[in-house]
């Protein structure tokens, strides 16, 4: 859960523009910063060298002024007053013999050969080197270099100072790394969710859409072209959208209209002939056929107009506070005999009272289309359970049957308008009942949810806020 | 009884011309909303049937006109939208109903026996008699040839309706406005059970059938043909 969710963060754009800002940030101050770390050590270790060369060049002009026991005691001294843990000075015949040197107590071996001293050839007239000495805590620079060509300087000089320094440079590194991925990481956030926000924007705007209310649009803002094109290009799809399901609303709603007249002429005639004395028997067998199929059609125009009406909205509710429990209560009494009649069991758990505003004829439209649909196809010796559940923020009303139910195909369309499953082909009806009740709900601020075990039965529950009263 | 029907809609107009002639009223038509101003304001009638769309005189207007001039004539407005407007439950007077297209003629009928029987000021009868079978309003007792019956407050208030309209024919549409007050007939046969219900109580035991279905139509109460 918790996994899945943290990978749902890890897949958004927002954390995956900043988690890129953040690493080319980090890369580009880390590159910049270990080139001047490492300009800096090469540059501090010149300057260490330039000190030995110095000191070389001092010791030479001391050698050709007062000779080899001047520059043995010059050694001792100038090891002495650096300190003798910190410099130290050898000097060497040129076979490598050990002519004098200063305090060595502090620095272990000091093997002449491993200090390079073989490596000074003929040609090279002085090398440096860095090594680490056994013992003694910090690397040590070590330069050999010729006096005379018979006679060796080796001068050793703890990095210490230099370790020191580096030492800081990379606390600091890191430090200031530190602070740069968390700078960046923020920054990074802020920036992909300024960007995103108008995406952000006309993602809500399509989630409310699409739960039903058309009418929104994305406002428009001045942020960033980009955005703005996509949500006046999202504005003016939804705009087409509207206008193409406005237009076939309205010509269906016509279409009912306009058959009104000619159905109510129809019917009118017809009645006249049916209840006529002078009419003889086969003609009022004929005018009943006409009045039964022109009721049916004028049920059909009418119930589509119905969901019309519901579905512009709450504007047209005639709200008022009623008790639906009373009103239920009266519907299930309204079945009862048909139930005893075709052999069914309708149990009722509804508490004594429950208030809601609602349109009551549209209210009892709903609930009984929903009995209906119970009774059609619930077969004899089903049972019929209708239960109203009041709680703080809403009222549920199931209504659940023992009948035939309905496939998993079917179940995503049975609130289509004039949808019919196959198993109701042939019972009566014109797959209008439950997509009223649904624009009913819906106009309500409400909705409706269908489940069914095919051969079990079917629950819909009808779920209505509870509206301010 | 004299009705004035203004209606521009020759067809409709001709079949509640004709079934209000069957039902022993004299009718006059008129296509518009001037003529049936002209009618209306000059000849005397107990009631008018008024569509609402109408040519050169719409029928609001033709109605407000009327109740200017002080005709009282209880009305019946039509109107082919189904929702109510306020203009009309505003002009509605208690002398005054709508019913909204389409609509059975039935109904009709039974709408404009109750509008003249209520500007008439005919006394409510407080006993409703068909042959042998009588209904106290008052006691609530229902008698059939000295016997009484047992009814359910839902089987009395059905029988009620019907004895009403004793004679004529109520559909169901009207029988689940007036006695459970909806506005539609459900798809289950509660109507047809809860008349067949009642038959057993009102027709069985006895050789002269009172309830009877008429096909297409509804049903009736009455002493047979």
């Amino acid at each position: 859960m918790l996994l899945k969710q943290l990978n749902k963060i890890c897949n958004t754009l927002a954390f995956r523009l900043t988690f890129m800002y953040a690493a080319i940030f980090f890369m580009s101050t880390f590159v910049a910063l270990f080139v001047v770390y490492l300009l800096s050590s090469s540059i501090i270790l010149k300057l260490t060298d330039q000190e030995l060369l110095k000191e070389h060049k001092e010791f030479s002009s001391l050698y050709k002024q007062n000779g080899l026991a001047a520059i043995i005691n010059a050694a001792a001294i100038e090891a002495e007053s650096e300190g003798p843990e910190r410099m130290f000075y050898r000097i060497f015949s040129k076979s490598g013999k050990e002519l004098g040197a200063s305090d060595l107590s502090a620095w272990g071996d000091l093997n002449p050969n491993r200090t390079g001293l073989q490596q000074l050839g003929e040609k090279d007239n002085l090398i440096f080197l860095s090594l680490d000495i056994p013992k003694h805590p910090h690397d040590t620079r070590i330069m050999n270099a010729y006096i005379e060509p018979d006679l060796i300087l080796q001068i050793g000089v703890s990095l210490e100072e230099n370790a020191h320094f580096l030492g800081a440079f990379r606390k600091i590194f890191a430090i200031s790394m530190i602070s740069v991925l968390l700078i960046a990481a923020g920054v990074g956030w802020f920036l992909a969710k300024r960007a995103l926000v108008g995406v952000e924007e006309v993602t809500r705007a399509a989630i409310q859409i699409s739960g039903g209310t058309l009418d929104l649009r994305v406002p428009i803002k001045a942020r960033g072209n980009e955005i703005e094109e996509l949500a006046q290009t999202f504005n003016q799809m939804l705009d087409r959208i509207q206008t193409l399901l406005t237009e076939v609303r309205e010509i269906t709603d016509n279409i009912a209209h306009d058959l009104k007249s000619p159905v109510t002429r129809m019917r009118g005639i017809a009645e006249l002939t049916l209840n006529s004395s002078t009419s003889d028997k086969s003609s009022k067998s004929l005018a009943a056929n006409i009045v039964e199929d022109c009721d049916r059609l004028l049920q059909m125009i009418n119930t589509m107009l119905d969901i019309s009406e519901a579905e512009a909205g709450a504007a047209k509710l005639n709200l008022e506070k009623a008790d639906i429990a009373t009103i239920i209560q009266e519907a299930i009494e309204l079945f009862e005999p048909s139930a005893e009649e075709k052999g069914l069991t309708v149990s009722s758990k509804i508490p004594e009272n429950c208030y809601a505003r609602i349109d009551i004829q549209a209210f009892q439209r709903m609930v009984v289309n929903l009995l209906d649909n119970a009774f059609k196809y619930t077969p004899s010796s089903g049972t019929i359970t209708i239960a109203v559940k009041n709680s703080e923020s809403k009222v549920d009303i199931v209504i659940q049957d023992t009948g035939i139910g309905i496939s998993q195909e079917d179940l995503p369309h049975i609130f289509k308008r004039l949808y019919r499953c196959d198993k109701s082909r042939s019972q009566a009806g014109f797959g209008l009942g439950l997509s009223l009740a649904q624009a009913i709900a819906r106009s309500h601020g409400g909705g409706i949810t269908a489940e069914s075990l095919p051969g079990n039965g079917s629950t819909f529950t009808i779920t209505l806020p509870h509206l301010t009263l | 009884m004299r009705i004035l029907l203004v209606e521009d809609d020759r067809r409709i107009a001709d079949f509640i011309l004709k079934g209000l002639k069957e039902a022993g009223f004299a009718a006059d038509h008129a296509l518009n909303g001037e003529d049936g101003l002209h009618l209306a304001s000059t000849e005397p009638y107990d009631a008018a049937i008024i569509d609402i769309m109408l040519p050169k005189l719409d029928g609001l207007s033709l109605i407000e006109e009327l109740r200017g001039q002080q005709i009282n004539t209880p009305i019946i407005v039509l109107s082919a939208k189904r929702s109510v407007d306020d203009r009309i439950k505003g002009l509605q007077t208690g002398s005054d109903d709508y019913l909204t297209k389409p609509f059975s003629f039935s109904e009709l009928l039974a709408r404009i026996q109750a509008l003249i029987r209520r500007a008439s000021r005919v006394s409510e009868p407080t006993d409703l008699k068909v042959a042998d079978l009588s209904l106290n309003l008052i006691s609530r007792e229902v008698v059939r040839a000295g016997k009484t019956i047992d009814m359910q407050p839902l089987e009395f208030a059905l029988l009620e309706y019907l004895m009403r309209n004793a004679g004529r024919v109520v559909s169901k549409t009207m029988i689940m406005e007036h006695v459970w007050d909806y506005n539609f007939v459900p798809q289950t046969n509660v109507v047809e059970v809860r008349i067949s219900k009642l038959r057993d109580k009102i027709d069985k035991d006895f050789d002269l059938k009172l309830i009877h279905t008429v096909r297409g139509a509804g049903y009736v109460i009455k002493a047979a043909e």
